[in-house]
């Protein structure tokens, strides 16, 4: 496994893993004496007397036990280890998959930190969220404004640090950037290679035009994709809808498109502090819901238009509007 | 008439089923209103919190029952769970005496690990709406906006059609040719009213009575209850409701409004010859079981 030496302080905690995590992940990666220790070993079907449960999860007495369909099987335990098994022909690479993604979230919000679903970009130290529901655009988008000045920073799971909510909304990356084939050129990224082994699955890992060096950063915008605005009765839909979230509006959207695995993450938190953690992020940045047309002749014109509200969010003159796109 | 099971235990969802463009979202919103009783509509862009319903196709709806992202799965996996997927929403959705209901357009099918995507064990009954094919493929060109009459005359023959996918905000479906469709729904192992589009034109409050019936609805003979659900849900109403605020359900590549004209027989106006030909060919036997001649009536 290939470590390499960051100061601890970078990432909120640090991983043994005996599979190697990938490039993104290293930051996160120490060989000695890692506040969480990761391990293939034995891990059960079900757990004795779940507190909650789901279809591909169940939770019981801090243990966490996640059943991927790939047949990678995670029980995350009190923050500190993970013991993970491959059944059914689930290779390395689904397990690296399902790790930065849910099995780390979990593990985050075991830990007392929020799992977002969200792909992001940087400036400077300031972080940039997309959130939206699935396959609305987030890491497509995240990777086309990383080549109009946006250095891309976290695909699918980005880490919040709620503790400190009060001050600053500080974020950890942890994974490479994953698109569907069909992003590739809209994008302008690089495809590296096929995220899972098989050709069932389609999503590549790329590359981006830029990327942050850094491991963390400090929240500053979330924007939340959408594809439909009540009240736009244009029936092509060749409009851009920009709208300013405020109050209730921005607990909902976090709570309904920007947990990361939600249900999992509501049985590890519980609903209160999860509730108390949103209240406090929502205070802390500016959110924003863009409605841009789903077509992918339109989409460049709409990563423009994020590109140009997140620099009107970084100088605080966001204006709401509705563009005519021709 | 048969009917659907009785609401018990985790046996609580109505499939709402048919082959797109045919009438499912108006029959959803028939049974919203009907539901409500309400003196207002339904509004077209509520219909998912009106009534206790589920997109069965939906990402986001799986996402957040399964606690995994579908996005990781391949299609295979998501597909092969989605049974133990709406099973646990069975079990987990507040109790209620009417059933949850499930929209779908997939075919009455396997899963690729064998198991039914139509569990038995969680299901009260199915409606399955059947439009006469050629109408179908007029209203299927409309809304995909960028494709002709002959390429919807292709989809709706060929087995392989399907809906959605990797990279697409819906789960794959699989629908098979019209034909196809219509025997995996008209033959599956639980109770199924097949209900002609055509028929629920002609006489709206009558077949919703049916339906009502059928999935043994409190109020479900209630005349006045079931004329007030029919105006709530007018093809006018509905025009007007989607030409305000627009609706979330229309194709993003669509040119017309979802709720277009809502006739029967309007592909006498745009099918060629040939067209009707070829519909006539792989779908003729079939069409004849239900009713359907080439006769600008439907």
């Amino acid at each position: 496994m290939k470590v390499r030496a960051v100061a601890a302080q970078q990432v909120p905690f640090t991983i043994d893993a005996d599979f190697d995590l990938g490039e993104a992940a290293a930051p996160w990666c120490r060989a000695h004496g890692a506040d969480v220790v990761v391990r293939r070993g034995a891990v059960p079907l079900s757990l004795p007397r779940p507190e909650s449960r789901g279809v591909a999860w169940q939770h019981a007495a801090g243990r966490t036990l996640i059943l991927t369909p790939c047949g990678a099987r995670f029980l995350v335990k009190g923050g500190s280890a993970m013991r993970y098994a491959l059944d059914g022909g689930a290779s390395l690479a689904d397990l690296r998959l399902f790790f930065l993604g849910t099995a780390l979230g979990v593990l985050a919000a075991q830990r007392g930190l929020l799992p977002l679903k969200a792909s992001a970009v940087a400036n400077g130290e300031d972080v940039h969220a997309l959130v939206g529901m699935p396959t609305r655009g987030k890491s497509a988008s995240a990777a086309a404004l990383a080549a109009r000045g946006y250095p891309f920073f976290a695909d699918d799971l980005l880490i919040l640090d709620p503790t400190g909510l009060d001050t600053e909304a500080r974020c950890y990356r942890c994974d490479d950037l994953k698109v569907w084939p069909k992003a590739l050129e809209l994008a302008d990224c690089e495809k590296v290679g096929p995220v899972r082994p098989t050709s069932k699955y389609r999503k590549l890992y790329a590359v981006p035009r830029q990327r942050a060096a850094r491991v963390s950063g400090r929240l500053r915008t979330v924007v939340y994709l959408a594809s439909f605005k009540r009240g736009d009765a244009s029936g092509d839909r060749h409009s851009m809808h920009l709208e300013r979230l405020s109050g209730s509006n921005k607990v909902e959207t976090v709570i309904e498109a920007a947990i990361h695995s939600r249900p999992i993450t509501i049985a590890v938190v519980g609903r209160l502090p999860l509730f108390q953690w949103v209240m406090a992020l929502s205070r802390r940045v500016e959110m924003l819901r863009l409605t841009r047309p789903e077509i992918p002749a339109m989409f460049g014109a709409g990563v423009n238009r994020i590109a140009a509200l997140l620099s009107a969010a970084e100088s605080g003159a966001v204006q709401t509007c509705k563009d005519a796109v021709p | 008439m048969t009917r659907a099971h009785p609401v018990s235990g985790q046996r609580r969802i109505a499939w709402l089923a048919s082959y797109p463009r045919s009438g499912n979202t108006w029959t959803r919103l028939l049974l919203a209103n009907f539901l409500s009783a309400a003196a207002e509509p339904v509004g077209i862009n509520d219909l998912g919190s009106a009534m206790f319903s589920a997109l069965y196709h939906g990402r986001p709806w799986f996402d957040s029952v399964a606690g995994i992202s579908s996005s990781d799965c391949t299609e295979d996996e998501a597909e092969s769970l989605r049974p133990a997927v709406v099973r646990f929403w069975a079990q987990e959705t507040q109790r209620k005496a009417t059933p949850l209901f499930c929209k779908s357009h997939e075919a009455c099918r396997a899963t690729p690990a064998g198991e039914p995507l139509f569990p038995d064990d969680v299901t009260v009954g199915a409606v399955y709406l059947i439009r006469n094919p050629l109408d179908i493929a007029v209203s299927w060109a409309f809304y995909l906006g960028d494709k002709g009459f002959a390429d919807s005359v292709a989809y709706l023959n060929a087995r392989t059609s399907g809906l959605g996918g990797a990279g697409n905000h819906e789960l794959r479906q699989r629908l098979f040719d019209w034909s196809g469709h219509v025997e995996s729904w008209t033959g599956a192992s639980f109770p199924v009213l097949t209900v002609r589009y055509e028929d629920l034109l002609a006489d709206t409050a009558g077949w919703l009575g049916k339906i009502a019936s059928f999935l043994r609805l409190d109020g479900a003979s209630d005349r006045r209850r079931l004329e007030q659900a029919v105006a709530h849900s007018a093809f006018a109403r509905l025009q007007e409701n989607e030409g305000r605020e627009g609706f979330h359900k229309n194709s993003p590549h669509s040119r017309t409004p979802f709720f277009r004209s809502g006739v029967a027989g309007d592909w006498g106006r745009h099918l060629s010859a040939a067209q009707v030909r070829d519909v006539l060919a792989a779908h003729g036997a079939t069409m004849a079981r239900f009713g359907y001649s080439c006769r600008a009536t439907g």
